[in-house]
Parts: C-alpha cells; structure tokens; sequence
C-alpha cells in the first residue's frame, strides 16, 4: 500500500527533522572552517572562508591540550599521545569491566529462580527509579580511605556495578533464551561455569558487543571521573576540558584553536561510529516498570 | 537416589550462583549501600575546630533550607533544576516521539534522520558545548547584525539574560540520540497486522499516532518518564563545559551545584552537600512513585 506522506503529521515531522539536521550539520561544517582561522579572522568574519587557512590550528591544539600534572613533589607535562593511552584505558577497561559485570549478574538472575533473585532484580529497578542525590562527597571519602582514587584500578573497581538500563537490556535477551540449551549441556556434563562461558554467552555476544560499544563511547567522551579519579593520569576529554577551562598560553585559550581541538576529540568517536554505525544503532529495547 | 541428585544438582548450582554474585554484591555493599549511609552519617556531621572533631547536628539541614528559600541562595537553582526538566519533558519528549515516529514509518530520509539525530550523543560533550559556545557567543550576533543592522551581545555572555534559556535550549537540542533509538525500537515491535489493518480502515497517519503508536509504546514512554524524574536534581545541563569557573546561581542546576562544589575540592562543604543531597533524595522518593501510580492508571497495559 502506498505511503500518503503528505499528511500533516508526517509533514511538520519532515520539516522540523529537516531543521534539526541542518542546524547539526551547519553547526559542524561552521566549527570546522572556523577552527583554521585566525582569532581576528573569526572575530571579523564568521561566515566567511578562512583569510588565511591556519591548518597549524590543530597543532596548536593537540599541543594545547597537553597537561600539567602532579608528580611526585613536582609536575610533569602528559601530551595528547599519552592521553590518547589513558583514554583507551579508561575507556576500553571501564566499559568491559561494566558490561562483563552487567552480564554476569543479569545471567543469574534470569536463569537462576533462587529468591535471591528477585531481590536483586528489584536493586536494579529501585536505583534507577531512585538515585540517591548528592553522594558524590561521600563517594570521594571512600575512594579516597580505600586509596582507590588517581588509579585505573581504582575506577575500575568504581565502575564494576550490575545496576542501570543495560542490566534489563541483558536481562530480557538472557530470559528470550531457551533453558534447552544449558540442560543440553548439563546432561553431557558440563558445569555451570562452563555452560555460562561457553554456551549461553556466545548466545549474546551481539548484545555485548553493542553495549560495550556504546559505553565506550560514553567513557571515551566522560571527562568528569577522570577529573575526579584520575588527576595525574588525564584523558583527552578532561585534556578538552582544562583547554577551554585554563588554558596553558595564549594561543591554547584562542577560539579557533579550541574549535580544533573540538574536531580533534571528536575523531575517534565518528571514525568508530562509521565502523560501527548499524550495531550502535540498532534495535535497543528496554521493558517498562511495571509491578 | 533421584531426589539425592537432584539435591546435589541444586547444591552444585547454588555454590557456582554464590560464587559469581559474591563479588558484584560485595561491590553493591561498599559503593551503594556503603557511599549512601556514609552520606547519610556525613549529612549529620559538622567539623568542631575547637574540639578537633566531628559532633552531631541538624546544622547543614537548617543552612542548607535556609540557603534553598534564600533570595539569593539556592532557590533559583533549584528552579532552574525544574524549568529545564519542564522542557525536556514537554518539547524533548514530544519531538523525540514525534521524530521516532517518522523514523519508523521509514519515510523518505529517515535513515538520515536518525544518524543525524544520534550523532549529538557520540560527539564528546566538552566539544559539543564548546563549539554550541563558541557559535552563539560570535555567529549569532554577526547574524542578527546583518538581518537587523543592531548590535547584540552574545547568547551565551556572561550575565546576559539569555544564557540559560540557550542553556534549555541545548539540552533539549542534544538529548534525541537514545531516547529517538528507544522509542523507535519500541514502534518497531508493534504487530504488523494492527498497522495494516488501520490503513485499510482509512486511519489516517495522525490518528495512528496518537490512538495506536503512542499507548503501544506506553510502558517505554512510562520507563524514560519515570527515571528522567529523578534526573531533576542530578542534571548537570552540561554547565561545567560552558562556564567551568562559574558561580552564578541564576544559570545554575542543583546537579550542577553539587558536582561543581565537590570537584573544586571543597571538603568542608562535604557535610552541607551531603544534607542537601538527602533533602533532594527524600523529596524524590514519593514524586517518582506518585507519577508512576499516575502513568500506571493512564498508559494501558499491553502484550505483544
């Protein structure tokens, strides 16, 4: 039957889509030209091409976000390149680290009827449906009493938590999955850990797979823990961050030079989401609250 | 001999159980149980110098009141917390599910649409302010100057009236990407059969929307609803990218507020921030459930 996509709803959805997508795109297109020109090129002439084309801009600025750190009872400079390291450690350890946990747990659950069980499922819906506001000084005491901050160990045993959307997510994939296959299993011998690893995880990889993608994304682009838990060892987003924050000279604090180191942070991400696009982007189902 | 098995077969399963949950329940102690209490102990403490120690007090509570009904103290935070949850909830919503919508339908661009309206939630969010920044404070006041031939400040400068309605306008502006993934996969597992047989009823596109997609995906909408509820008071509304050093209160959220004032290190706010933290927490303990009773009765439940 042929789609009638001259209705009014269908309209103003067009329309208002069509707005959002070239303010996106123009936004971008803007901050990409702006960053290779000049502070008084841009100041003078936004809309126009760069007088001069300044492509030293992202020097500067890979330079720029360069830190000061402490070290010892002095102060060691940590460039983009080692940034780039603890960004790929941050963010590649604390999303397996989340995801392995997420998987593990909501495993159990769905597959174990223990009473045990139940209560933990209720754990995860009672935290998202009630964060508790205003811990973050209570969490910094114990991070610091447990001399777990200015580590990766540290933040990785911060994000090894079971609780948040993408346990219900790995839940309802665990529940679609038929106990068939883990009986199978157990009548030929095997053990619960090996049925665990080798049978049913296989059986989600895809889910996996898409979850961590997506919490590394989120990881890679989180400047706000690595602020706090990370000071002496910063990735590029906390970089991007005390750039625009305090930058180191002058030419650091310009705004095109701050445009580049933007399109800069912004690189990895979009290369990744080009590789990626239809596994980030696919189907996500979350199950309502019901009960 | 069979149940003998059976009982080792249920044994052997608990034991592996046990072992594998020890660790994340361990975790769960310290850095939820363990964190709050602490924060609840802290909320209570107050640092007597003359006595070098901690003594007990409602102290925090009673400034941290007094500072929230204060002319210039943390009422406006406070407000500001719940104006931007307003839009996002009346114009973020209502666009997202709209825009959801046509991506499901699959009409023309919509394969377009929903990269371009994902891509926000990938971008770092540093850069995305930072360039948000940078544009408002110098593109749209030359713009404004070629259409109008006056001169205008930036929409984000410094004291202006306009900074956090551009605030507003930025989060609900960036916060399509999962929210539009959500609802569409949401639409997508709508039965076939009820769609078709809409159309060949004559229902138009309208209709469809507000009489079948919307109380089909009721128990998605319900789920974003009820956890963006509790958002209100952690909400940074991505204030630390714009203005790291800021203390305007007047541009400020009380997600902001409380990450701000840990993050400049201020300990000795800790007992304050822990009270205000415990205020907020108790106040939205009964809306989250009062508004989820509400939707419960409003969005009908169904199986498909």
């Amino acid at each position: 039957m042929k789609k009638n996509s001259k209705q009014p709803i269908i309209i103003i959805a067009l329309v208002l889509a069509v707005l959002y997508a070239v303010s996106f795109v123009l936004l971008m297109v803007w901050a990409t030209i702006s960053s290779l020109k000049g502070r008084f090129d841009l100041l003078g002439n936004p809309f126009g091409l760069p007088k001069k084309w300044m492509f030293e801009n992202f020097i500067t600025a890979a330079k720029g976000i360069a830190m000061d750190v402490p070290y010892g009872y002095s102060v060691r400079t940590v460039e983009i390149w080692e940034q780039l390291f603890y960004s790929v450690l941050y963010a590649g350890g604390s999303a397996f680290i989340n995801c392995f946990v997420l998987c593990v747990v909501s495993y159990l659950v769905a597959k174990y009827d223990f009473a045990f069980s139940k209560f933990v499922y209720g754990i995860v819906v009672v935290s998202m449906m009630i964060p508790i506001i205003g811990a973050l000084p209570s969490e910094m005491q114990i991070m610091t009493t447990l001399k777990l901050k200015d580590s990766f160990f540290g933040v990785f045993v911060l994000r090894a938590s079971f609780t948040g959307m993408y346990f219900l997510m790995f839940y309802a994939q665990f529940k679609n999955i038929s106990d068939g296959y883990s009986q199978a299993a157990s009548i030929d011998g095997a053990s619960h850990t090996r049925i665990m690893f080798e049978i049913i995880f296989p059986l989600v990889k895809g889910t996996f797979g898409v979850i961590f993608l997506v919490l590394f994304v989120n990881f890679w682009n989180d400047y706000q823990t690595p602020m706090l838990y990370l000071s002496s060892k910063p990735t590029v987003a906390y970089g991007l961050y005390m750039l625009n924050a305090q930058p180191r000279d002058n030419s650091a604090g310009s705004l095109p030079v701050k445009l580049a180191a933007c399109i800069l942070s912004c690189l990895p991400v979009v290369i990744l989401f080009i590789i990626f696009r239809d596994k980030m982007m696919g189907n996500f189902s979350v199950g309502g609250l019901k009960g | 001999m069979k149940t003998n098995k059976k009982q080792i077969g249920r044994k052997k399963a608990l034991i592996f159980y046990a072992a594998w949950m020890i660790i994340p329940m361990l975790h769960f102690a310290i850095f939820y149980i363990g964190v709050n209490f602490n924060s609840i102990i802290l909320a209570f403490k107050k640092y007597d110098y003359a006595q070098n120690a901690y003594t007990f007090t409602f102290e925090n509570f009673t400034k941290f009141f007094s500072d929230l009904f204060s002319a210039d103290g943390l009422g406006i935070v406070l407000k500001n917390s719940f104006v931007l949850y307003l839009w996002g909830l009346v114009i973020g919503v209502s666009l997202a599910v709209l825009f959801s919508f046509y991506i499901y339908k699959k009409f023309a661009g919509s394969g377009f649409f929903k990269v371009i309206l994902f891509l926000p939630s990938i971008i770092p969010s540093i850069a995305m302010a930072l360039i948000f920044l940078v544009f408002s404070d110098i593109a749209v006041p030359k713009a404004l100057n070629i259409i109008t031939g006056k001169t205008y400040t930036g929409l984000m400068a410094v004291g202006s009236n306009t900074v956090f309605p551009a605030i507003i306008f930025y989060n609900v502006w960036i916060s399509f990407g999962i929210s539009v993934l959500m609802y569409s996969s949401a639409m997508s597992r709508i039965p076939e059969e009820i769609v078709e047989y809409s159309r060949i009823e004559g229902v138009s596109y309208a209709r469809e929307f507000f009489s079948i997609t919307i109380p089909l995906i009721g128990s998605t909408l319900e789920t974003f609803i009820v956890v963006g509820i509790a958002g209100i008071f952690t909400n940074q509304a991505n204030i630390l990218a714009f203005f790291p050093t800021t203390n305007d209160r007047t541009i400020q959220t009380i997600g902001f507020y409380l990450f701000s004032q840990v993050a400049r290190g201020m300990t000795s706010l800790y007992p304050y921030l822990a009270a205000g933290g415990l205020i907020f927490t108790i106040i939205t303990f009964p809306i989250t459930f009062g508004v989820k009773q509400l939707l419960s009765k409003v969005v009908p439940e169904v199986e498909f």
